[in-house]
């Protein structure tokens, strides 16, 4: 058995190689896959002492440490990885980094720790690696899908927007077969065990690449003292000089002595951070800079360190950043460009230089401009047959072709490719002479070859300069885009500066360094600059004409993992689709999980040739965070599971765990909502606790509540201001009931405020709106009365507090208080007194939520806990009886009590709660006054809240359900009267009870309303009532 | 004394100390706390006849004088620390030293608990909690920032630093939230040898049932 798909005709090998019809044995497997008939004698930065075995689609493959799964595949000579999104096309290898558009794979098979849509440029190997193919089925080699590539003529660009029009939903249908064809991999299907963390990092100078530039501007910046971090998104430090001829020489050393050189004297410095296998993939604002930092997914699990988080979000705040990302080789264009076994001729560099691989034996090379030569000459050093150059150029330039020649490497000049064959793998290209208006003249003439490097010029990568909001600038002479307007802190250099010369790199970045450092405030001085020697040929003279032969000649691909074609961009021009953005959207270019980051300015070039513009014309898409695709895991950071925010709990937390509480969330609190006994139901237990508190004594757990300290002179001004009701003769010693409303005269929230003295208050909030109220009264005080002596500081949780209710309570407080006669008589409703309990300091309220008799019990929060249990042994002769939030629901409603948040929305004001007697209309001016005599505010048919007793006492009604006034449910649209707010069974009463607001209710008193059933059914009959039920039923009204 | 009836926030959490040694974190308990308003010109000299603290009025700096520290919280805002039992007396002095107007002081002892980072990797732990800059040139001993870790808020303080101790910090944070924060700081000191802490939970929850039934 062979992995080899150099053999592309062969049907039978391809359901071999799917794994369908096994050849014997393993064995043979692997010794044919350690042959790595592709792999060079010597060279690279592979460790050939670590042979590495991983699996690619169950199969066995090897390679050498240091391989990446693409240059162990390409060893041995598997080219095919992938099929394309749309046709299901064979899909290859393009590039050797993080740029390749298509050559996605699934790593992994288990179900937590798959990993769809990964590069295989990117993915290192380690033994044991598993790697599958995406989006073929039932195999790589024979996949149904691919049945989309012969009826393509169907799927034109726009094809979504065509055809799933109509009919009115229809979409319901269309929606599922297009999700079921939609994405490449598999989404890990468990939750994600792995950790990833987040960390803050401050420097002056943030260097972003580790090429020659790179290296450079970090020495630079470095030996000024100044905090440096220089990341790299490979392995290795050395960006393309690993990738460059092992004969050149910078001051003398070999390019990888040069790099382990530049390294070791970066490393020397206390505040230099280097991070390998981290790619800076968004520039925000303020000169922050994300990076992705990948620890272990280079490693055999078992390797990984467990005390180490997977990946690390690296949140970089810079002083100056040097952008030095090195540039992107473009593809060209020709029908059949899309073939595994098209690679750039950068890759194939790199794959020979840096991985000691060679992508064929028998390489054809397509240029448009001089580095093709270089590439040619140096591929065939290393051991590759070169078929032939193809140079779309009437001429190279100077030395270019003379070099190819004295190499002996055939060069065709003014010619193009206009076909190519291979079914997985690239096998012949058709060549044709190009006539002056660059369409084919002469004879087709046919090459075999087992693989092609594409030249098509380099684009500088600006996808950070860009995201930084810099502006670009169209190069005339490279045909790329560069760096133009600065917009923040930053600078590029190198190739991405469009700067490609080796010793002008080292230059630049050396000067981008200091200046940056210079910049954020260091001192230091230049440099001598490098002497080097570098045969490299670099690009010359550029033909960036889109040779395009005839249509017929079949498709030329564009963007090759969204299968988009020169044909689809030109019928989205035709369409009307002309703008880049349009376009883009329109025919999915660049759409991908690559952001088009070889293709793009090819696609741009396109759009230019059919509208006759000029490329600047066309201009680009916008280049957007993050550079490539980021895991959700690195986004999350530790903020997950457990971690994932804060959970508040009371002090009285594990005493209530221990007694059995069910919790309910109230903002980011776990408070009490109910605490059954074995064996009863929630609702049981609910109503125990409601009985006990009216019967016995009930004690609720209150400490959650939001308290606000007050103090100065103008307090009771402050007071006059935020609430709706008078506060000019609280006297200390008593506590009032006040409503909140925001300008719209709403209410907003409520609470109880006590006087403690003539210039210190103690106001408390709700639960949920403690933090916002403070936010509110502290904006009101510095931006409107800033002249008022009044100060604020929250003492939510300084203070714990538990709430006693029941007539069982006072003999229960003389009881507990060493110094307080607690007798309602001598301590009546609202008032308070401070106290002691045990020689402990507490505040003691006569403040009720509940219509009984009740004591709020205010301690400093940390003997809290020891006073609860000590309430709980003193008042167990007395019944006492814990109670959750779902009874204090209960009986505050009986007493006919609001909560703000569920009896009123953000639409009530206090008139609509009937609560007009809170609104003093004798004091100045209070927030939201204004608005309440607003036409509209003032209306009296406005929804009002009153009480509904059902005609059957057993029936409750369900919160939410709708208030109509007939007897059967007319036909939609139904006239609503209101809606019910809350609705319970009361014990106290014996029946069900319920508050809601409806239009005019104040008005309907003993009116028979109608409340609708969820899921329809005849409509519940109920009258219409005051509020206040414990007075209905010693009225004997319920 | 310490009072056996009471409890601090993290009272169910055994000090940490990496294996490493170069992450330690210890809860502070019932250090007494006060919120302190007033105009720095006009009563700082009332402050420290009372406190015996220089009242300190740049940005993000702490004044300390014995075992009483006071932490700059805004342009009329400070944090009072001093031991354990001093908050009422400090109060009660406090309140009566400063009669002029915009002024307040108000115990939050109990409000508040203290976590202590020690270890030479401390800045390395809380630059995984907070956004600020910990590096000694910006950050020296006696700094004080209000920050968030997350969704919580939070007081980092530098309290002291030395070449033998290393960074000694002291992350005031509120009780209901001391718990989450703990155990942040544990995961985020995990690379330094720090045990994973399990936040508080597995309660019973309304919603679960809800679920099920």
């Amino acid at each position: 058995m062979t992995l080899s798909d150099s053999a592309p005709e062969d049907r039978s090998l391809a359901f071999r190689t799917d794994g369908s019809a096994h050849e014997p044995g393993d064995r043979t497997a692997l010794r044919a896959a350690s042959r790595q008939p592709y792999r060079r004698a010597s060279g690279g930065r592979i460790d050939r002492s670590k042979p590495v075995h991983f699996t690619f689609d169950g199969k066995p493959v090897s390679g050498y440490a240091g391989d990446t799964v693409a240059s162990a595949l390409i060893a041995n000579g598997v080219h095919f990885v992938a099929r394309g999104f749309k046709y299901h096309r064979p899909r290859g290898i393009l590039t050797a980094g993080s740029d390749d558009p298509a050559g996605l794979v699934q790593v992994g098979s288990h179900d937590a720790l798959t990993d769809p849509n990964t590069r295989a440029t990117e993915q290192e190997i380690y033994p044991g690696l598993e790697v599958f193919s995406q989006n073929a089925w039932p195999s790589l080699a024979f996949d149904v899908g691919v049945l989309n590539d012969v009826f393509h003529r169907f799927l034109p660009s726009g094809f979504y927007y065509k055809t799933f029009m109509g009919p009115p939903g229809s979409w319901m249908g269309f929606e599922k077969i297009i999700r079921a064809a939609a994405g490449l991999g598999r989404a890990p299907k468990a939750p994600d065990p792995d950790r990833y963390e987040h960390v803050n990092h401050h420097c002056e100078v943030l260097v972003v690449g580790g090429g020659p530039a790179g290296l450079s501007a970090a020495l630079a910046a470095a030996r000024t003292g100044a905090r440096v971090v220089l990341c790299e998104e490979t392995a290795e430090l050395g960006g393309w000089l690993l990738s460059a001829d092992p004969a050149t020489r910078i001051d003398g050393l070999s390019p990888a002595e040069w790099i382990a050189a530049a390294e070791a004297d970066l490393r020397a410095f206390d505040d230099v951070h280097i991070l390998t296998r981290t790619c800076a993939y968004g520039y925000y604002a303020e000169n922050q800079v994300n990076l992705w930092e990948k620890l272990s997914d280079h490693q055999l699990p078992a390797d990984r360190d467990p005390a180490l988080p997977r990946q690390r979000n690296w949140r970089v705040r810079a002083r100056e950043v040097v952008l030095a990302t090195g540039a992107l080789e473009r593809p060209l264009l020709f029908p059949g460009n899309d073939r595994p076994g098209i690679v750039t001729a950068s890759a194939a560099l790199t794959f020979a230089e840096r991985y000691g691989v060679l992508v064929g034996h028998r390489i054809a090379v397509a240029t448009n401009n001089d580095a093709g030569y270089d590439a040619a000459c140096r591929l065939k050093a290393a051991g590759a047959d070169i078929v032939s150059v193809i140079d779309q150029r009437e001429a190279a330039g100077i030395g270019a072709a003379e070099r190819a020649s004295a190499a002996g490497i055939s060069v065709r000049h003014g010619a193009a490719i206009v076909s190519t064959s291979g079914r997985k793998r690239i096998a012949r290209i058709t060549v044709r002479a190009l006539g002056a208006d660059g369409g084919p003249t002469g004879s087709p003439e046919t090459l075999a070859c087992d693989a092609l490097a594409v030249a098509g010029g380099y684009s500088p990568n600006v996808a950070l300069f860009s995201q930084s909001r810099g502006q670009l600038r169209y190069d005339e002479a490279i045909g790329a885009f560069v760096p133009g307007h600065s917009v923040q802190r930053e600078r590029s250099a190198g190739a991405s500066a469009g700067t490609f010369d080796l010793g002008a790199c080292l230059a630049e970045g050396a000067k981008a360094g200091l200046e940056a450092a210079l910049a954020a405030g260091f001192a230091g001085e230049a440099g001598s600059a490098p002497s080097v020697e570098d045969s490299a040929l670099l690009a010359g003279r550029l033909d960036p004409r889109v040779v395009l032969p005839a249509a017929r000649a079949g498709r030329t691909f564009i963007d090759v993992q969204n299968d988009v074609t020169v044909k689809d961009l030109r019928l989205a021009v035709q369409e009307g689709y002309s703008s880049v953005e349009h376009a883009k959207r329109y025919t999915t270019t660049g759409m991908g999980t690559d952001q088009g980051k070889t293709v793009n300015i090819n696609a741009f070039a396109v759009l230019a040739d059919k509208q006759a513009l000029k490329l600047p014309a066309v201009g680009t898409t916008t280049f957007r965070q993050p550079y490539k695709p980021v895991t959700f895991g690195v986004m999350a950071g530790a903020h997950t599971g457990a971690h994932f925010q804060p959970r508040r709990t009371t002090p009285m937390h594990d005493w209530q765990v221990a007694n059995g509480a069910i919790f309910e969330t109230s903002g980011d609190w776990l408070r009490a909502w109910t605490y059954p006994r074995p064996g009863e139901t929630p609702e049981e237990a609910v109503q125990r606790e409601t009985r006990a508190a009216r019967e016995a004594i009930g004690m609720l757990d209150a400490s959650t509540l939001g308290k606000i300290d007050i103090q100065g002179a103008d307090a009771r001004t402050f007071l006059n201001r935020v609430y709706t009701n008078a506060w000019s003769k609280l006297a200390p010693g008593r506590c009032r009931y006040g409503l909140m409303l925001n300008e719209d005269g709403m209410v907003m929230d409520d609470g109880v405020t006590t006087c403690i003295a003539d210039d210190h208050f103690h106001m408390t909030t709700t639960t949920g709106g403690a933090a916002s109220v403070l936010a509110w009264l502290e904006d009101y005080l510095q931006t409107e009365w800033p002249d008022l002596d009044v100060r604020l500081t929250t003492v939510t949780e300084q203070w714990a507090v538990a709430s006693l209710s029941g007539p069982k309570t006072p003999e229960l407080m003389a009881a507990l208080l060493d110094d307080l006669d607690p007798d309602p008589e001598s301590f009546p409703f609202m008032a308070w007194k401070p106290a002691h309990i045990d020689g402990v300091p507490v505040r003691v309220f006569r403040i009720s939520f509940t219509g009984g008799v009740s004591y709020e019990i205010n301690v400093a929060a940390s003997y809290s806990a020891w006073l609860w249990e000590k309430i709980m042994a003193a008042g167990a002769p007395f019944g006492i009886t814990p109670y959750g939030t779902e009874a204090m629901h209960l009986l505050r409603a009986e007493a006919g009590f609001i909560i703000v948040g569920q009896d009123t929305d953000g639409t009530m004001t206090p008139i609509d709660l009937r609560m007009d007697k809170m609104v003093s209309q004798a004091k100045g001016d209070f927030i939201g006054k204004r608005s309440l005599s607003r036409p509209d505010t003032a209306r009296t048919d406005r929804r009002q809240l009153v009480g509904l007793l059902t005609d059957d006492p057993a029936t409750v009604l369900v919160e939410g359900a709708h208030v109509i006034a007939t007897a059967e449910e007319p036909a939609p649209p139904v006239p609503m009267l209101g809606h019910v707010t809350s609705s319970y069974f009361s014990p106290t009463l014996g029946r069900s009870i319920a508050l809601a607001v409806v239009k005019g209710g104040g008005g309907r008193m003993d009116e028979t309303l109608h409340v609708t059933r969820p899921g329809g059914g005849t409509p519940i009959p109920v009258t219409v009532t005051e509020v206040d039920f414990l007075s209905l039923k010693d009225a004997g009204h319920a | 004394m310490l009072d056996p009836r009471r409890r601090s926030p993290l009272a169910h959490r055994m000090p940490i100390r990496a294996a490493s040694g170069a992450v330690s974190l210890a809860e502070w308990p019932f250090l007494s706390k006060l919120i302190v308003r007033c105009q720095a010109g006009r009563d700082a000299t009332a402050v420290e006849a009372v406190t015996g603290v220089a009242l300190p009025t740049t940005a993000c700096t702490s004044a300390t004088a014995g075992e009483r520290s006071l932490l700059w919280l805004g342009p009329d805002e400070w944090m009072l620390v001093a031991p354990d039992g001093e908050a009422a007396a400090l109060e009660t002095d406090l309140r009566a030293a400063l009669t002029g107007p915009h002024t307040q002081v108000v115990d939050v002892s109990d409000y508040y608990t203290v976590i202590t980072l020690t270890g030479a990797r401390g800045r390395d732990v809380l630059a995984r909690l907070v956004t600020i800059d910990l590096h000694p040139r910006h950050f020296a001993k006696g700094r004080v920032v209000g920050t968030l870790a997350g969704a919580v808020n939070l007081l980092v303080w530098l309290r002291d630093e030395s070449d033998a101790a290393g960074p000694v910090f002291d992350v005031i944070v509120r009780a209901s939230m001391a718990d989450h924060v703990w155990c942040l700081m544990a995961e985020a000191g995990r690379a330094f040898g720090c045990p994973a802490q399990e936040p508080r939970g597995g309660e019973r929850l309304r919603g679960a049932l809800e679920d099920v039934a």
